[in-house]
């Protein structure tokens, strides 16, 4: 069927109407966050995986099969013909923020409607849904209709009915941002044991940092239809390099360029701090300071950084002041300040802060990739 | 977790804003000019008479032909209508707007006037009217003709009524079922129809009432030969003449019909 064997998905393609250009991949039993701000084109290419749009441009390829072929320049390369495999034989299943169960069937006949779709016998497809519903914890609400269960129930009768397909690949689209608080805990952790334990390969669009270290091996930022950061997981969150995942980590992020005295930002202050292996001075750097790594400076002009307040959160004991947005789009510097030192504080004042801990200065392009190639070849 | 009920709750009664208090007068006299002369006509209705009224034999025939027409009619929307819906409402075919006008246009088009349409189509002299005959089909002035009529007439309530619904529904449900696995055909049997079903069934029942109630174009296209083309609106009419107490029972049996129907599609979406 193709000259790509590789397994897993291989997506990489570009939709002009929505200005993406997109280039991921998802090794077999891997799950990949796809993370960015609202209208950066998260759903746009899970769309395009799951066959719900077609791409002007590149190739969606899955465990080696050509889902979408529209060649590099939109026409078809080499007077190869277009590839189209339609949704329904692409063996995918897509969960969304709102379940989308089909209101006139019960929890059980929605779970039985993949296997009935492929052609199952309705005795054998029942079985299949029973089962998939008492492995979501469902297995009770099986004669109910969609308008008797709670957000929580439903998003677990939906989550059967997408495990039910036996997906070659699960494309979940925000699965736990409508439900509430109480709700999302547990079925977070049901996605957990799912994807982890049976070794599933999903694309996760997701806006909390909770889902991704819980449930993602590796994330992908998405900023204005362009990928902006890849990494494990835990380094998107732990040291982000896009101001989307600076913003998630709840972390500051100060750029600048390395000197030998540690980083100097783009504003011409200093913050002392040692250099990471292999970053020599004069290369571009990140350093990254949680909230508690920084103090109130003595002295405004000598400050490491320059704040100036956007908002206040209180949080147990402490106040977290959060710093105005740079030009750029990159989030303000977060510090966590004693609730008394915090209350003399507005919207609009300025607050020097210094290192209250050492840091080290990390190399790396502002926006940039790491570990590894993204596409594998 | 228990079961939330996950449709918001019906909103208080608003106490905000009112109305002037004027309005109430001109709403009062247009409510009594809808319902004063169905007053009227229900005060006419010589009840002891209208067994026997009912029953004559030009009311049955006139009745059952009706029933007969206008059950053929709706099946013929259904079956043209729901493929021109679907049309309609999930392709981005060129020239689907100028299309959607032209399928209304029956609705507000004087029915006499898609009856001569219908004479000149399909009438012994009409375009196709040669190679018909050839074919030894003649359509004016038959049942044929009557059912045909009321179809004209008839479709664009079911095809408004439906596309509304298919467009309220939108189309995620049916993304989902395509990525779940099912083809085209499966999506639109298990999904799309069961999912539009209320709208269906109140395009269907509209288009019943107003082939039930088609005059002009029946008259125009298919005549008045009793039991064969005079349908009920046509007896009523030609009965108004000679009998005006059988022509006041039939009205009745029209009007009890109408309020059935109003009551049947009460609470769908407004057309």
């Amino acid at each position: 069927m193709s000259a790509c064997e590789a397994a897993g998905l291989d997506l990489h393609a570009g939709v002009d109407a929505r200005d993406l250009e997109v280039e991921l991949a998802v090794a077999p039993g891997e799950v990949v966050a796809l993370l960015g701000p609202n209208g950066a084109g998260k759903s746009t290419a899970l769309g395009l995986v799951a066959g719900l749009l077609r791409p002007d441009r590149g190739r969606v390829v899955l465990d080696g099969d050509v889902l979408a072929d529209a060649g590099d320049d939109g026409a078809g390369e080499g007077g190869r013909p277009r590839t189209w495999v339609p949704p329904h034989r692409r063996r995918t299943a897509l969960l969304a923020q709102d379940p989308l169960l089909f209101g006139h069937l019960t929890a059980l006949e929605n779970a039985a409607f993949a296997p009935r779709a492929r052609g199952a016998g309705r005795t054998d497809a029942r079985t299949t849904a029973r089962r998939w519903l008492d492995r979501v914890g469902a297995g009770d609400l099986a004669d109910r209709r969609p308008a008797q269960l709670s957000g929580g129930q439903a998003q677990r009768v939906a989550l059967a009915r997408a495990l039910a397909a036996e997906p070659r690949l699960l494309l979940l689209d925000e699965p736990l941002a409508a439900l509430d608080v109480a709700a999302a805990p547990a079925l977070r952790q049901l996605l957990r044991e799912v994807l982890r334990a049976e070794g599933r390969s999903a694309l996760l669009v997701t806006h909390d940092p909770l889902d991704v270290l819980a449930l993602a091996d590796r994330a992908v930022v998405l900023e204005h239809g362009r990928v902006v950061e890849t990494g494990t997981a835990a380094d998107v969150l732990a040291t982000p390099r896009s101001a989307f995942a600076a913003r998630l980590s709840g972390l500051t992020v100060l750029r600048g360029t390395a000197e030998a005295g540690g980083l100097r930002t783009d504003d011409g202050r200093l913050v002392p701090s040692r250099l990471a292996d292999g970053v020599r001075p004069g290369d571009a750097a990140l350093v990254h300071l949680a909230p508690q790594d920084l103090v109130p400076a003595a002295d405004d002009q000598s400050a490491a950084v320059l704040l100036r307040v956007a908002g206040l959160e209180p949080r147990g004991g402490v106040v977290l002041v959060r710093g105005e947005d740079a030009d750029d789009g990159w989030p303000g510097a977060v510090v966590a300040l004693p609730a008394g030192r915090a209350a003399a504080l507005g919207p609009g004042d300025r607050l020097g802060l210094d290192l209250g801990a050492a840091a080290t200065v990390r190399a790396g392009a502002p926006e940039g990739r790491r570990g590894g190639p993204v596409r594998r070849s | 977790m228990s079961p939330v009920p996950r449709r918001a709750a019906r909103r208080p009664a608003s106490a905000g804003a009112e109305l002037p208090r004027w309005v109430l007068a001109p709403a009062a006299v247009g409510a009594l000019l809808v319902l004063l002369p169905l007053a009227a006509l229900v005060l006419q209705v010589d009840w002891a008479d209208l067994p026997a009224l009912l029953s004559s034999e030009a009311s049955r025939a006139a009745l059952a032909l009706s029933l007969r027409t206008s059950a053929a009619a709706t099946a013929l929307c259904v079956l043209l209508g729901v493929p021109m819906a679907l049309v309609l409402a999930r392709t981005s075919l060129p020239g689907l707007r100028v299309l959607r006008s032209l399928v209304l246009l029956p609705l507000v088009l004087p029915p006499v006037v898609g009856g001569l349409a219908l004479l000149h189509a399909f009438g012994r002299r009409g375009l196709l009217g040669g190679q018909l005959e050839a074919l030894g089909v003649s359509i004016a002035f038959t049942t044929a003709a009557v059912v045909l009529a009321q179809t004209f007439v008839a479709l664009p309530f079911l095809v408004v009524s439906l596309e509304g619904a298919l467009r309220t529904a939108g189309r995620r449900h049916e993304e989902v079922a395509a990525v779940l696995g099912a083809g085209p055909w499966t999506v639109l049997r298990r999904v799309t129809l069961p999912v539009v079903l209320p709208g269906l069934a109140s395009g269907v029942v509209l288009s019943f009432a107003r082939a039930l109630g088609e005059f002009g174009a029946t008259l125009t296209f298919a005549g008045s030969l009793q039991g064969t083309t005079r349908t009920l609106p046509l007896e009523v009419y030609l009965q108004r003449e000679t009998d005006p107490d059988a022509a006041v029972a039939l009205a009745l049996l029209l009007v009890v019909v109408a309020a059935v129907v109003v009551v049947a599609v009460r609470g769908r979406p407004a057309l």
